[in-house]
């Protein structure tokens, strides 16, 4: 086989992502489902990335799982922490990423990257919802309005109140009050993004925030927390098409590594 | 007989006289950890520790019940686990199955946090029994001033003074400098075996010092105490080295803040699992407890390591990362260990700057499991793993 294929899959608490990437450099499959952990998203994942590519299950050489179902899936050949997946994804997408922040479904992260392109640090929100996905998804059933309408809406705000509650439960009550005297869902949603903005802000501001700054996760398809966060941070916040399968990437490029060195290959 | 088996036989001996204390004319004392145990092992006292006690059940997972059962009873689930376990375990001590006889007096020692002194100011109330209380406040200097000690040491004679009169028994000035003498012994060799661990292939888990502190808290001025622990290190001194042979070294690291004892096993496990040994613990460096005289002594209760300027804090833990050459220093943060745990954040900014190793925190607690998240804390270890690897990497590159 010319060809080197791994495949990464990041199983997380709310989706199950995969990439299919060959020799470590060209992403040739991906996939997402909207299930994690301790459900039949990531088979389901795995086998569509697999068919959608035209590939059988045995021309895949080597696969890294990651995410909080990292250790239960039995199609990996090893399994690395999200944290480091996070990080080398981040690396293959920013080549200059010195700061990512990962919002996930259940937690929030920041990696620093050193000067050598590896993970140096990272830090992880402590036990609670705040200034994770799960918050935005508690906000989008108060509110509503589909995850995917946020960015727009809150993009539109004119005038700017705020959420100081910390807990996702007291916030909700806030929202609520809030839709009580009518006031504009659009300034509402703001002072969600703002509220996250402000929480993982202040975890890349303890990890001693630098330029670039990447966001990934699948919170970063939202514009308008990207745009709350540069304006709390005050540098620009990358992202990219790929931020919600950036872990999978990283498990991807890991497998590649892991397969060369087992079976002594220059990496290319 | 092994150093174990003497270990073993020391706690139940000593349980032993607890519970048969009213039968043999003793008033049975409820103490805080601190507390300086010259005093009681002088007057010969009997007396056990309930923070020990919550930090066992808690390793037994009885924490939960009695974390709830204090809730019930109005205390917040914010205050100091080990009280609220020690709180649920007076409601339902019926149905604990590892009990601990109730007190007739109370000695209190703020020495380590001052929320001791409303946890025990609610047992003196509630069995309407004596408190005797030693305030050592925090310490803010880096070498404790005279005007401290005086304010400390007037206490002492005071408190002695106090517990003569409630239990009848007399304080003789020759055998506490006797006790002084064992116990520094007894400090100095608990340093000794924790030293081991400064051994590039160390020969036991560090995690095993949590199963030995208990002696350390409890008996730390007696002979048999001192016995025990030198035989103790002279078999740990003759193990071969954990890691003989094993072509990839384990990380060492150093553990900051009280042990998460409901999850003790797992914490032990996980560091075996992830290739780590746990070759320095804070937590349990408190009780090698050395000095040579009087003021000394006093002094070194003034030192605790959760309670001392931050300038000190941090010099007691880059000198214990240092002579443990450490990979990397994993911090628990006890949610309900405020005082610990609140100067965490500044202490670990301050290692960052001038240590070139990860620092890695995860959540939990010393007593109350309900706030320990295993997924988390896996992905947090893991993650802390692959860090000290990918450095180990640079270093060999």
């Amino acid at each position: 086989m010319d060809e080197i294929i791994t495949l990464g899959i990041d199983i997380g608490s709310t989706a199950s992502k995969c990439i299919l990437m060959k020799n470590g450099k060209e992403i040739f499959g991906e996939e997402v489902v909207f299930i994690g952990a301790g459900t039949e998203g990531p088979m389901t994942a795995f086998d569509n990335v697999c068919k959608n590519a035209g590939i059988s299950r045995s021309d895949i050489a080597f696969t890294v799982a990651t995410g909080y179902g990292r250790n239960t899936f039995e199609m990996a050949d090893d399994q690395i922490s999200e944290l480091s997946c996070h990080a080398r994804g981040g690396v293959f997408l920013f080549p200059n990423v010195k700061t990512i922040i990962d919002i996930g479904g259940q937690d929030a992260k920041v990696l620093k990257i050193g000067s050598n392109g590896k993970m140096s640090n990272f830090l992880m929100n402590d036990k609670c919802a705040a200034g994770t996905g799960r918050f935005l998804e508690v906000m989008s059933r108060v509110l509503n309005i589909p995850i995917d309408d946020f960015a727009k809406m809150s993009l539109a705000s004119s005038s700017k109140i705020d959420i100081s509650s910390t807990c996702t439960v007291f916030a909700e009550t806030e929202v609520i009050s809030y839709l009580a005297k009518a006031v504009k869902r659009e300034d509402i949603l703001a002072a969600v993004h703002r509220s996250i903005a402000s929480r993982v802000g202040n975890l890349a501001r303890r990890a001693g925030v630098e330029e670039d700054c990447v966001l990934t996760g699948g919170v970063a398809h939202d514009k308008g927390i990207v745009h709350a966060l540069e304006e709390y941070l005050h540098i620009p916040v990358h992202t990219n098409r790929y931020c919600q399968l950036n872990g999978a990437i990283g498990a991807a490029l890991y497998g590649y590594s892991l397969y060369a060195r087992e079976n002594g290959l220059e990496v290319r | 007989m092994t150093a174990n088996a003497q270990i073993n036989e020391l706690t139940a001996q000593y349980y032993d006289r607890a519970w048969h204390a009213h039968e043999n004319g003793e008033l049975v004392g409820w103490v805080t950890s601190n507390f300086p145990q010259e005093i009681i092992q002088t007057m010969d006292l009997c007396v056990v520790y309930p923070e020990n006690h919550s930090a066992t059940l808690a390793a037994r997972g009885d924490d939960r019940q009695c974390c709830m059962e204090a809730e019930a009873e109005g205390f917040s689930n914010d205050i100091c686990s080990y009280a609220k376990v020690n709180f649920g375990y007076i409601e339902k001590m019926d149905e604990i199955s590892l009990k601990i006889p109730l007190p007739d007096y109370l000695l209190c020692c703020s020495n380590i946090c001052h929320q001791l002194m409303k946890w025990y100011q609610y047992l003196a109330r509630r069995y309407s029994i004596p408190m005797i209380l030693i305030d050592i406040p925090y310490n803010t200097e880096y070498d404790t001033d005279e005007t401290r000690l005086e304010y400390i040491r007037t206490q002492f004679w005071e408190a002695i003074g106090e517990l003569e009169k409630i239990t009848g028994k007399k304080f003789d000035e020759t055998r506490f400098s006797e006790v002084m003498k064992i116990s520094s012994q007894v400090g100095n060799m608990w340093n000794r075996i924790s030293d081991i661990l400064a051994m590039e292939d160390a020969p036991y888990r560090g995690t095993d010092l949590f199963n030995y502190m208990g002696l350390v808290v409890c008996q730390r001025g007696k002979e048999t105490t001192l016995q025990a622990l030198t035989q103790l290190y002279n078999e740990l001194k003759s193990k071969t080295p954990r890691s003989s042979g094993v072509r990839k070294k384990p990380h060492r690291i150093l553990y900051e803040g009280i042990c998460c004892w409901p999850a003790m096993t797992k914490l032990a496990l996980s560091f075996s699992m992830q290739k780590m040994n746990m070759v320095g613990a804070i937590y349990t460096n408190a009780y090698g407890i050395e000095y040579s005289t009087f003021d000394d002594m006093l002094r070194a209760y003034t030192y605790v390591p959760n309670a001392v300027s931050i300038e000190r804090a941090t010099d007691m833990r880059r000198n214990e990362l240092d002579k443990k050459n450490c990979d990397g220093m994993l911090i628990h943060m006890s949610r309900t260990c405020k005082i610990w745990s609140g100067i965490m954040y500044e202490m670990k900014h301050q290692l960052e700057t001038t240590a070139n190793i990860p620092i890695v925190t995860f959540d939990g607690d010393q007593a109350d499991g309900q706030c320990f998240s295993e997924a988390q804390y896996d992905t947090r270890l893991q993650g802390f793993r692959e860090l000290m690897d990918g450095m180990m990497e640079d270093r060999i590159e």
